[in-house]
């Protein structure tokens, strides 16, 4: 079966139908991987220049002593948007443009495993970004610093709209972070081609996959805190104010929860270019693949462990801050395991330098510096002395710029041929590199010294006489001539796209799967899926780019309405199932709209509106979730080389299964720390215990329990009834399910309502938060059942299309454990803390 | 201002530990980027008996952790100066609330009882002091580089820092954690003293005020426009505190380090300081003919 009956070129004209975007208005319907991707890319870069313009400003200010260029109201908002935009609406949407946009093609996929989540995403991510840009355009935007420090960010000292910009965009934005990581890890996991075992993923693959788990927990802490103070600002609840039993101090912990392993978000991916580009450079395979991904993975975990050293002033216990000083250093180990290990591949090839590779040598020099400064500053004693000052300001922009910037620069220069089919030009492209080079380094080296001279950071003004005037002047000059390389670095690009080069099929003699595509790359990437036997197939085979196109590997030959991929076994990469992509629709754009609208009615304070774009967007999510699926069982389909494998829809861990399993870890971490704040608060704030305890009748939270138990049982009954094929039966379980989803619902919201009003202390504003959450899972949870009715009536379901029923339980078994759990944490914790 | 001209026995170990680690950085440095270039450039890299096994282990898992554990192992112990342990000597007692924009000063064990001041804090040279800082309002951070670290001012919260000057000098400070529209304008000045002339600093700081005639001009536009907020008599807080304005002439600097208090800077500040430190919390004047203005500026400077 493995050759095909039709030839190439009629393979590519019905790939071709069913994979390409439509023109028109039809492009904003588009759920392919390559287009979504570049929109992030471009998105990003665009971003950065808006970031880069707010810096040159910023410098301009600072050039001089009492400068009158800009006042204090307009810088504030300046260098809180150039963090904010910087972080949020560059760094990380580029990185996961980058990934979106080459995982396929590096895996051998013809998308991702959810299209339509990442087209979603992208939209979030512009309308988000369109929000905090349309701020900073009427002179609305925050201003109380990335970091948003409570009680400076709340409504007492920002009584303005400006802070909830930053937390309603930045979530907003945040939304398709999260969709990007869940994503990224299903794909990484379970969309590959034949083959590809775990230990035969190129290292790029294993740097993401890390990074989107990382997402996926790393977000949720902060999505949290935005809501909480978001709830505090619009409803006053207190959570941070100090008088009524909050604590500042919660929304530090919350925010670094996150804004540290941000730091590695945005490094693990940018060290994904690093390892894909030195062994390609050094001609050599790369050294020490198990001791990078042990370090990737190391990182990953560590990353969690670090916040705290942003926090070495704030008061914490002694032995705390040695304990953290000790693992902020213990990152240093695995990334100085993957510098030897690169160092090695170089000794062991034979290398050879081109523009990219002067870029690595940008980010080996720079971040080299940044890694050791940052040891610096996890040394407590000296942390105290620097902490907050441009000291800090230069360590950050060293690690950031050099760890991201360098070598995403690399990674856009090396790649450039698979997009746009022509070389990068050795000339310009070296000028701009040593412009970029020599004038961070002058802007940034200077910032360390100013800042040991005393000069804190985000100040507007500074005096004259205190022996900063001279290092803050080079700094702004050296900003400058980063600036011009820049600028030669978008001229480059747009010179490559007009009179580059062509490039050959493989111009830097890679190994890796993207470079057996055609360029630029087909719609649907692969005419036919590789078998893979290692980690560089096309070294194996040179010729794989013309036998993949005559047909010669997996799913050759297009079903009507194709659009189809592999799915394999997570370890070993052996085909485990069909996977049906989605076509162009509106789905994505619509959602985001309507997502758009709720934030936006949200910022306005039009709640009634807020409520109507909810809903709006749900119904836009539940008519999706509907036009999946199949009303007969399917038989196993042929997928070349005599191989048999069912379509998604008739296997029980579908991609949407595993989607929702992140989605559920990300929730989860959600709860994690809204119960790790509402056990901070006990303990650490000020004005505890609150006034009074509120006082249950063991009725209400114990028929809370029944229910959610009554819940858990009536999904797994539900799934149970199904594989017997009993439909009866299935039926009164979800019906059953459906009445104890309310009834608990109303159980948990029962708790609140007699209580006192959460304006009135932290503790009964983490109360009714936390019974909110369960009493929203809860209701959504109905709403999911009384859908799966619906699907089993229209005939969507069958003992062999269980997918529903198992997405259900799914739910349920979170939502019924995340219930129980948040009645003991309201029932339990008085009993157990209070005096 | 600098870290880097230290004084007293905190700031000295932290620019110490600063001198080692960057001698030691730019060694790690040029041994990276050296073994890089030899790596890429080095005609006998591959022969020169440098092994994959030998980088990795050997720099990744021996050097780098040796380094690491040497630093924290020496390093960790170069803030003990600051933390307020416990000791044979004897401690001076400061308290410190910072406000948007300016510190409120107390002297816990003045002989009149506590006295307040701002923006100033008078300490004895050559004895430890504990400073106790909290915030009034949001966060700021209490920084006096030459003397040591900081330590965050949080609402809600304590925090202690000890800090020693080792001779009679002058030591300049700034809020280091942003704070809003006037971060920028928050400074302070630490000011050691040898014992006598501590003593006759803070005798300043007594209330004479009370012998002024209450009818005299200035003395009863003081009274109307600004004894809402300020207090002449540095025993009393007030009930909105704003500066304790009892030592005012003796000050170096008005409005937080904004400008010096030269002669006439006085009238200037309440004339235009919206200009000069723009969104700070005291209204505008405008309403105030220049003669009330110039006796309010008379009777706060007036003698003593």
């Amino acid at each position: 079966m493995s050759r095909s009956h039709i030839s190439p070129i009629e393979r590519h004209r019905r790939l071709d139908v069913d994979f390409r975007t439509p023109g028109g208005f039809g492009r904003l319907t588009s759920v392919n991987h390559s287009i979504v991707g570049l929109r992030f890319i471009y998105t990003g870069l665009f971003f950065f220049l808006v970031g880069g313009l707010l810096a040159m400003l910023i410098r301009a200010q600072l050039a001089t002593a009492e400068s009158a260029f800009l006042g204090h109201a307009a810088y504030n908002q300046i260098f809180t948007m150039h963090g904010t935009v910087m972080m949020f609406l560059f760094a990380i949407p580029v990185l996961e443009g980058l990934a979106l946009y080459l995982l396929p093609k590096m895996l051998g996929g013809r998308d991702l495993a959810f299209p339509a989540l990442s087209a979603f995403g992208y939209w979030c991510y512009f309308f988000g970004g369109m929000i905090l840009l349309a701020a900073l355009l009427l002179g609305l935007a925050p201003d109380s610093g990335w970091f948003m420090y409570t009680p400076l960010s709340g409504s007492t000292y920002t009584p303005g709209i400006n802070s909830d910009v930053w937390l309603i965009g930045v979530t907003f934005v945040e939304v398709s972070a999260l969709a990007a990581g869940v994503e990224i890890t299903v794909t990484v996991l379970r969309i590959r081609t034949a083959g590809m075992s775990l230990d035969r993923m190129p290292l790029f693959a294993w740097y993401i996959l890390v990074t989107a788990m990382m997402i996926v927990v790393g977000f949720p802490p902060l999505i949290l805190g935005s809501i909480l103070l978001e709830l505090e600002r619009a409803f006053d609840w207190p959570f941070f104010e100090v008088a009524r039993g909050g604590d500042s101090l919660l929304w530090q912990h919350l925010f670094w929860l996150f804004g540290h392993p941000e730091v590695y978000i945005i490094f693990l991916p940018a060290a994904g270019i690093v390892s894909t580009l030195i062994p390609v450079f050094a001609r050599h395979p790369m050294i020490g693949y198990g001791w990078i991904v042990a370090s990737i993975v190391a990182t990953g975990f560590i990353s969690f462990g670090l916040w705290v050293h942003h926090m070495f002033t704030v008061g914490i216990p002694h032995l705390a801050l040695v304990f953290f000083s000790a693992a902020s250093m213990l990152v240093a180990i695995p990334t100085g395991i993957q510098f030897f290990a690169w160092i090695a591949t170089l000794m062991a090839g034979r290398p050879y330098v081109r523009l990219p590779m002067l870029y690595l040598f940008g980010f080996l020099v720079v971040f080299v510096m940044g890694g050791l400064t940052g040891v610096m500053l996890a040394l407590v004693p000296f942390n105290w002395q620097v902490h907050d000052t441009h000291f800090v300001v230069a360590h950050m922009h060293y690690v950031l710029v050099g760890g991201m910037v360098f070598p995403l620069l690399a990674g856009l220069t090396y790649w450039l041929p698979v997009a746009s089919g022509r070389m990068p030009s050795e000339r310009l492209g070296v000028v701009a590199f040593w412009l970029i080079f020599i004038g961070f380094n002058l802007t940034f080296f200077m910032m360390h010294l100013t800042g040991l001279k005393g000069m804190p950071r985000r100040v507007y003004t500074y005096d004259s006489g205190l022996g900063w005037e001279t290092l803050n002047l080079l700094s702004s000059v050296g900003g400058f001539i980063m600036s011009i390389g820049v600028a030669l670095v978008l001229l480059d690009l747009f010179l490559h796209f007009r009179i580059g080069q062509r490039a050959p099929r493989n111009p830097w003699g890679a190994g890796t799967l993207e470079w057996t595509l055609p360029k630029p790359p087909p719609s649907y990437n692969f005419g036919s899926l590789p078998r893979v036997e290692s980690r560089e197939p096309l070294h194996d085979t040179p010729d794989l780019p013309r036998a993949l196109a005559a047909g010669e590997g997996l799913l050759a030959i297009p079903r009507p309405d194709g659009r189809e991929t592999l799915a394999v076994e997570v370890v070993s990469g052996r085909p485990a199932h069909i996977v049906k992509l989605p076509a162009p629709n509106w789905m994505p754009f619509l959602g985001a709209v309507f997502t758009g609208v709720f934030f936006l009615s949200f910022l306005l304070k039009l709640y009634p509106l807020a409520a109507v774009g909810a809903l709006l967007a749900l119904g836009v999510f539940l008519r999706w979730a509907w036009s999946h699926g199949r009303r007969q069982d399917p038989e196993p389909l042929r997928a070349g080389e005599g191989i048999k494998l069912l379509p998604q829809a008739a296997v029980p861990a579908a991609p949407g299964w595993w989607g929702l399993l992140f989605t559920l870890v990300a929730d989860g971490t959600v709860l994690a720390a809204l119960l790790f704040g509402y056990l901070f608060l006990w303990t650490v704030a000020p004005n505890w215990p609150p006034p009074a305890f509120i006082e249950l009748q063991p009725l209400i939270p114990l028929l809370g329990a029944l229910a959610l138990l009554v819940g858990l049982l009536a999904a797994r009954g539900a799934l149970a009834a199904n594989r017997r094929a009993a439909a009866g039966m299935r039926g009164i379980w979800l019906l059953v399910l459906l009445l104890a989803g309310l009834l608990a619902a109303g159980a948990l919201l029962a708790i609140p309502l007699g209580a006192p009003p959460p304006q009135t202390h932290a503790y009964f504003a983490v109360t009714a938060v936390l019974a909110g959450y369960g009493a929203f899972h809860c209701l959504l949870g109905v709403v999911m059942a009384g859908f799966v009715l619906l699907r089993c009536r229209a005939g969507f379901v069958s003992a062999l299309r269980q997918l529903d029923l198992r997405v259900l339980q799914l739910w349920w078994d979170y939502t019924s454990g995340a219930g129980l759990l948040i009645l003991a944490a309201i029932m339990l914790l008085p009993w157990v803390l209070a005096p | 201002m600098s870290a880097l001209d230290p004084a007293g026995p905190a700031a000295d170990a932290l620019a110490g530990v600063w001198w080692v680690m960057l001698g030691g950085s730019f060694l790690i440095l040029g041994a990276v980027v050296a073994l890089a270039l030899y790596a890429i450039y080095g005609r006998g890299a591959r022969r020169s008996g440098i092994t994959p096994r030998l980088l990795i282990v050997g720099g990744g898992l021996v050097f780098t952790p040796a380094v690491l554990a040497a630093l924290l192992i020496w390093g960790i112990g170069a803030g003990h100066a600051l933390l307020p342990l416990p000791g044979e000597r004897e401690v001076y007692r400061i308290e410190v609330r910072a406000h948007q924009w300016w510190w409120e000063v107390t002297y816990p064990d003045a002989e009149d009882g506590p006295l307040h001041a701002a923006n100033e804090i008078h300490i004895p040279a050559g004895r430890p002091v504990d400073i106790t800082v909290r915030a009034e309002d949001v966060i700021h951070s209490f920084w006096v580089p030459r003397l040591g670290g900081k330590i965050d001012a949080l609402p809600g919260h304590t925090n202690v820092i000890r800090l020693e000057a080792p001779a009679a000098g002058v030591y300049r400070g700034q809020c280091a954690e942003f704070c809003g529209a006037q971060h920028s304008r928050m400074a302070l000045l630490i000011e050691a003293h040898e014992t006598e002339a501590l003593e006759e600093r803070l005798a300043l700081l007594s209330p004479t005020r009370e012998s002024d005639s209450a009818e005299a001009p200035g003395a009863a536009a003081f009274q109307e426009h600004c004894a809402v907020c300020h207090s002449l008599d540095p025993r009393t807080r007030g009930a909105t505190p704003a500066p304790n304005l009892a030592d005012l002439p003796h000050r170096a600097t008005l409005g937080a380090g904004t400008l010096p208090n030269a002669e006439g800077a006085l009238l200037r500040w309440l004339r235009d300081h919206q200009d000069l430190k723009p969104g700070n919390r005291m209204p505008r004047h405008d309403h105030l003919d220049p003669e009330t203005l110039e006796a309010i500026a008379n009777h706060l400077e007036g003698p003593r």
